[in-house]
């Protein structure tokens, strides 16, 4: 099956076609911008499956950027409404990030640096075709625990379906789809990513049993939307898989060489050897990451960030002492009160043990 | 049954919010939605904790011998049935755990478990029906040094269900000077609201049992406090 791509771009973007061109399953369009009372009109009969703006449009005559026509195509109950995935392409870094924090003004599905993109077509191409076939199966199936293909022995939290529904996240395929990206899929919480599993099993991601303990762990893995680009796990899965097979012991009271041991006993996969202690860090209870190392972190360890609307079933983020003390922007800008004044606490009293 | 089970889950959602509204940290709020169930199982409802952890990061100096950060990981199995008018019928089963476990002090662990039990006959123990014991099965395995871990006395305690169980943790383990945001959270309308709505289900049938007058089968003097004459 191919889809559809239209890009735009006021300027000659024969590279990024070409490059866009290298997913087979793409049909790529170009289009300069027109006149802004045309152009929604024109994208939405072009049938398109996804379109990529390049945020400058002011090239000649225009005087709308891409948010504008973005905006023009998002509008339910107007005219242009077109719902597919919008993605923004800048080679301004500003500008896509201002848009990937923005992710909540809900006009752009992804945001893309250019030279990142040129130096890694094959990654985003596979992205994109994973938000349009998102978009896709969202559309033939409305139930989320479909979407999310939730497996048998997992109870999704009422909450995250009660939230799906409301019309903010209901209203269009677009709003289904950056729901579950980026409130369900990306977030710590019921899903978790590899460096989060290894964290909680103890195991570090070098070992070489480590794909052989994650084929164990399969019938818990995420298999739902944006699942090939966001390999994810079923966190209450791998609470199931541990107690099920490994022990009953719950395992964040173990250390890491305590469930690797139990790991090794039960499973028979020898070749695995349980993450070392990150630099100032002295508790191996890992259960989380550091969100600037991504090492794993045990909670109790961990500087809280403050995270705007966070949702219920979402984890509390957590940078770490080493990460602070390498001049972490993520603490400067996002760390609590509380968490500030804890670390200049144990900062002094490290300071008086010297 | 069915109205309390709706209560319990709004509750549920309402202590999230409260906990996150006043930005307390010892509780990651998505546990609060993933880890306390309230669910029907035939004539009774469950109220389950599995595997809530607590984070106490603050220097509290909460042990005598030693000062550092501790988490605890609570668990939970209470299962009750109410009668037409939503008030407590019977506790059918009563099992909490707290376990101390982490910080710096590795290998460090301690245990507090809160139990319905009516073997006095057995034992000639003082056993009250609803009862707490420090230590407990929870680290019967763990080295323990020069301190014995006796299985007595067990001191009565009101039963809980999982917002008491956070409340008796808030209380007791999140001191004031470290913590000074629960000031603020028990002095809130909505978090009282919660509490008040578990008390008068658990605690006031309990205490109500210590009146001589009472004549219930369980909350009576004699089952309650068994070395009461």
């Amino acid at each position: 099956m191919t889809y559809n791509i239209l890009l735009i771009d006021d300027c000659n973007a024969t590279t990024i076609a070409n490059q866009l061109k290298r997913e087979t399953k793409f049909n790529v369009s170009f289009e300069k911008p027109h006149s802004f009372a045309e152009m929604p009109t024109m994208v939405k009969n072009g049938n398109y499956s996804l379109v990529v703006i390049d945020f400058r449009l002011t090239n000649g005559n225009n005087c709308y950027d891409a948010p504008a026509l973005a905006q023009a195509l998002r509008t339910p109950g107007v005219m242009s409404f077109y719902d597919v995935p919008i993605i923004l392409i800048s080679s301004e870094s500003k500008i896509t990030s201002f848009y990937k924090q923005m992710s909540s003004c809900k006009l752009f599905d992804y945001s893309i640096i250019k030279e990142k993109y040129l130096k890694n077509p094959d990654y985003y191409n596979c992205m994109l075709l994973d938000i349009i076939q998102a978009y896709d199966f969202i559309k033939r199936h409305h139930k989320l625990c479909e979407i999310l293909a939730v497996p048998k022995g997992i109870h999704l939290p009422d909450i995250v379906e009660n939230t799906f529904l409301l019309p903010e996240h209901s209203s269009s395929l677009h709003e289904n789809a950056i729901f579950v990206l980026y409130q369900i899929v990306k977030p710590i919480g019921i899903l978790i990513g590899e460096d989060v599993l290894a964290a909680r099993l103890g195991v570090s991601k070098n070992s070489a049993d480590w794909e052989a303990l994650k084929n164990l762990l399969s019938s818990y893995q995420y298999n739902g939307v944006f699942s090939t680009m966001y390999p994810r796990w079923w966190a209450q899965g791998v609470e199931l898989w541990w107690d099920k097979n490994i022990s009953k012991t719950f395992l964040r009271q173990l250390t890491a060489e305590e469930r690797v041991q139990a790991i090794i006993q039960k499973t028979g996969l020898k070749k695995m050897h349980a993450i070392s202690l990150p630099a100032y860090a002295q508790s191996c209870r890992f259960w989380t990451i550091c969100q600037t190392t991504l090492k794993a972190l045990d909670p109790l360890e961990g500087f809280e960030l403050l995270q705007s609307n966070l949702y219920p079933w979402q984890e509390q983020e957590y940078i770490s002492f080493e990460a602070i003390l390498q001049g972490s922007d993520k603490y400067k800008k996002y760390a609590t009160k509380e968490a500030k004044q804890r670390f200049r606490q144990l900062e002094k009293d490290a300071k008086c043990k010297q | 049954m069915q109205a309390v089970i709706t209560i319990l889950n709004t509750y549920k959602a309402q202590m999230q919010g409260i906990l996150k509204r006043h930005a307390c940290s010892v509780v990651d709020c998505a546990d609060i939605v993933q880890r306390i169930q309230f669910v029907r199982k035939q004539d009774c409802i469950n109220a389950e904790i599995t595997n809530l952890v607590v984070n106490l990061k603050e220097q509290a100096a909460l042990c005598f011998n030693y000062g550092g950060s501790v988490s605890l990981a609570i668990n939970a199995n209470v299962s009750f049935v109410v009668d037409r008018f939503n008030k407590l019928n019977a506790i059918r089963k009563h099992e909490i755990n707290i376990l101390a476990f982490g910080g710096s002090c590795s290998n460090c662990h301690y245990c507090w478990h809160f139990d319905q039990d009516d073997s006095s006959a057995k034992k000639n123990l003082a056993h009250p029906y609803y009862h707490m014991h420090c230590g407990g099965r929870g680290i019967k395995d763990k080295n323990s040094g020069e301190i014995l871990l006796f299985k007595a006395p067990r001191i009565a305690y009101p039963p809980m269900d999982p917002f008491l169980c956070l409340h008796f943790i808030f209380h007791n383990f999140c001191e004031r000077k470290c913590y000074p945001k629960f000031e603020t959270i028990f002095n809130d309308n909505d978090y009282k609201t919660i509490i008040k709505f578990s008390q008068d289900m658990f605690w006031e049938p309990y205490f109500n049992g210590f009146s001589a007058e009472s004549s219930h089968e369980v909350f009576n003097r004699n089952k309650l406090f068994p070395m009461f004459v």
